[in-house]
């Protein structure tokens, strides 16, 4: 009877305590729990920012004015920003030094902020200040100064790579210059030069005279120079042209035609094709010594050569397998493996600055495609369809192409970012079309 | 009989609290994950991070009863994933310009710590390359 006493003042002591602890998890797991959620879709529109025209304290208005255009320009043109509407703007930046409101900016949903000004030194010379900021933390994120003297679109292209690059994390592209072959004339006379320009069509001139006509031109990754490929009386050939002071000499002295150059990313040797006996071999030529080393011995074309950024291979254009398609070589030659296997043919392989991807050309169904795939020939991408389309070169930064499409009118350049959204055409002197993208230009 | 007492203490006590704040179900949960991802959702812009891939970052935070910032949001990274500081500006900054958060304030012991993790959008799928004519 105890026992069965003991027993039963056990049981209901547990269940009392099994009561107690239902009661308590039933309030106590909320005041403990927490909303978790996973975010990966976003607001895919482009970030919102402001950039008022720059104070002018001593210096040219128009000026200060300009260098806010250019900025606003480059990173709307970027697809990755949209400028607010100045309309919109409730403060009127006065002054350079002080806070700005960022209520007032913060209701216009600006979520980042350009000030600057553009400030004439002591000793006559102009020099430009910005500052980013970001209006929701209430916070400056970046700062510089840059002497402003003749090449003030410079500055401002400077301005706007370290904005985007503070914002998105990657290398801006702005300073930059493009290289491309400008036609003009009629289509069965065409006058071909080699043209040079800003990443965002100003500052355009000539480098070439017209009088013969020119091909393929290539950026050095290290110096004012480029490569190209120019049809004089002679045979094609492969010529290095300093661009600041005109010096032109031709790459090598070879029997045959030279063609589709592209310079090693040290800048120390050019890789090339050869044309022997209606097949085409690639060439390397060491800039220093001009010693030359065949790289390939198939028997069929092999060319449109581009190194990776390490410099230790090589990925090309060949039709060994009874169509063009893309291989990858060590870059002293030998062991090339195929890595493109979609239906239809493949050329203009282009290794990114970053070593991600190879951009390429690709015919099929009677369309061609500017796309990307991995250097294993995997993730295959097209960016963009139709005819004609041809050429990709690489922003410095690997995340912008530009290339070059001809709807029967004429070529014209355009750029795409490897998402394949924010095509543009970019503004050049008349049709234009093999455009080259330089590295950086400090 | 002291066990008892001691019992009965500790269910008063816990029958007291859950009167003041009402438990919610597993349904109501979802719908403020759902009412707190929307909001947030529209605040995050990574279109900056738009050509990066393996981005992320985690924010902690924590709200008062009408839905405002009680602490400065907490970032840290996420295990296997690029954590960067523009990532972590993005996020930061969508956490705070989505207060004050709009949420059942029956709920609030439940919404007060908020977890969220942003990770980079997926690049597009790669588009299927056109065949050649039969």
């Amino acid at each position: 009877m105890f026992l069965a006493i003991r027993l039963t003042k056990t049981a209901l002591w547990i269940a009392a305590m099994a009561a107690a602890i239902a009661a308590f998890a039933l309030v106590a797991a909320p005041a403990r729990a927490q909303v978790s959620i996973d975010i990966n879709q976003g607001n895919v529109q482009p970030l919102p920012i402001a950039i008022p025209d720059f104070l002018a304290n001593g210096g040219d208005p128009q000026l200060a004015r300009d260098i806010a255009g250019v900025i606003t320009a480059d990173l709307k043109n970027s697809g990755l920003f949209a400028p607010v509407d100045k309309k919109a703007f409730i403060e009127k930046i006065s002054s350079f030094d002080a806070p700005p409101r960022f209520g007032d900016w913060r209701i216009i949903n600006a979520q980042a902020l350009v000030t600057g000004q553009v400030v004439r030194g002591p000793d006559g010379r102009m020099s430009t200040q910005f500052r980013l900021w970001d209006v929701f933390q209430g916070n400056q994120l970046e700062g510089q100064q840059f002497v402003t003297d003749k090449n003030w679109r410079r500055v401002a292209h400077l301005i706007a790579d370290m904005i985007y690059e503070r914002l998105t994390g990657e290398k801006g592209y702005f300073d930059t210059r493009v290289v491309y072959v400008s036609e003009t004339g009629a289509k069965d006379k065409r006058v071909k030069r080699l043209a040079i320009m800003d990443q965002d069509g100003f500052n355009n001139r000539f480098i070439t005279s017209g009088s013969e006509l020119v091909l393929t031109p290539r950026f050095s990754p290290t110096s004012q120079e480029i490569t190209y490929m120019s049809f004089g009386n002679e045979d094609p050939r492969v010529y290095l042209l300093n661009i600041e002071t005109g010096q032109r000499e031709a790459v090598g002295n070879f029997p045959g035609m030279t063609f589709s150059p592209r310079f090693s990313p040290d800048g120390q040797k050019v890789a090339m094709s050869l044309e022997q006996g209606g097949n085409s071999s690639i060439y390397a030529m060491d800039l220093r010594s001009r010693a030359t080393t065949k790289l390939t011995d198939s028997g069929a074309i092999d060319t449109a050569p581009s190194y990776s950024p390490d410099g230790a291979r090589i990925v090309f254009e060949s039709d060994r397998g009874g169509n063009q398609q893309i291989y990858v070589m060590g870059a002293g030659g030998g062991g090339a493996q195929r890595i493109s296997f979609g239906e239809g043919r493949y050329s203009t392989p282009v290794w990114s600055p970053r070593g991600d991807l190879i951009a390429f050309t690709k015919q099929a169904g009677g369309q061609f495609s500017i796309g990307v795939m991995r250097p294993d020939g995997s993730g295959e991408r097209i960016l963009t369809s139709g005819f004609h389309n041809e050429g990709p070169t690489w922003a410095p930064n690997g995340r912008v192409l530009m290339f070059f499409r001809d709807t029967g009118g004429g070529p014209k350049i355009y750029s795409i970012d490897i998402t394949g959204r924010n095509e543009r055409q970019i503004p050049t002197q008349g049709f234009a079309s093999d455009p080259a993208w330089s590295p950086p230009l400090n | 009989m002291r066990q008892f007492a001691l019992c009965g203490t500790l269910l008063f006590v816990a029958t007291a609290a859950a009167a003041e704040t009402p438990a919610i179900s597993k349904a109501e949960m979802l719908k403020i994950n759902e009412a707190v991802y929307k909001q947030v959702n529209r605040c995050w812009s990574p279109a900056p991070l738009r050509t990066a891939v393996g981005v992320g970052v985690r924010v902690r935070f924590k709200l008062d009863p009408a839905g405002s910032l009680t602490t400065v949001p907490e970032p840290s990274p996420i295990s296997g994933l690029d954590y960067g500081e523009v990532a972590v500006a993005a996020a930061v900054r969508a956490v705070r310009q989505c207060a004050p958060y709009e949420l059942p304030a029956r709920a609030f012991e439940y919404w007060r710590n908020v977890e969220i993790k942003f990770v980079t959008p997926a690049p597009p799928p790669p588009d299927p390359a056109p065949d050649l004519p039969k």
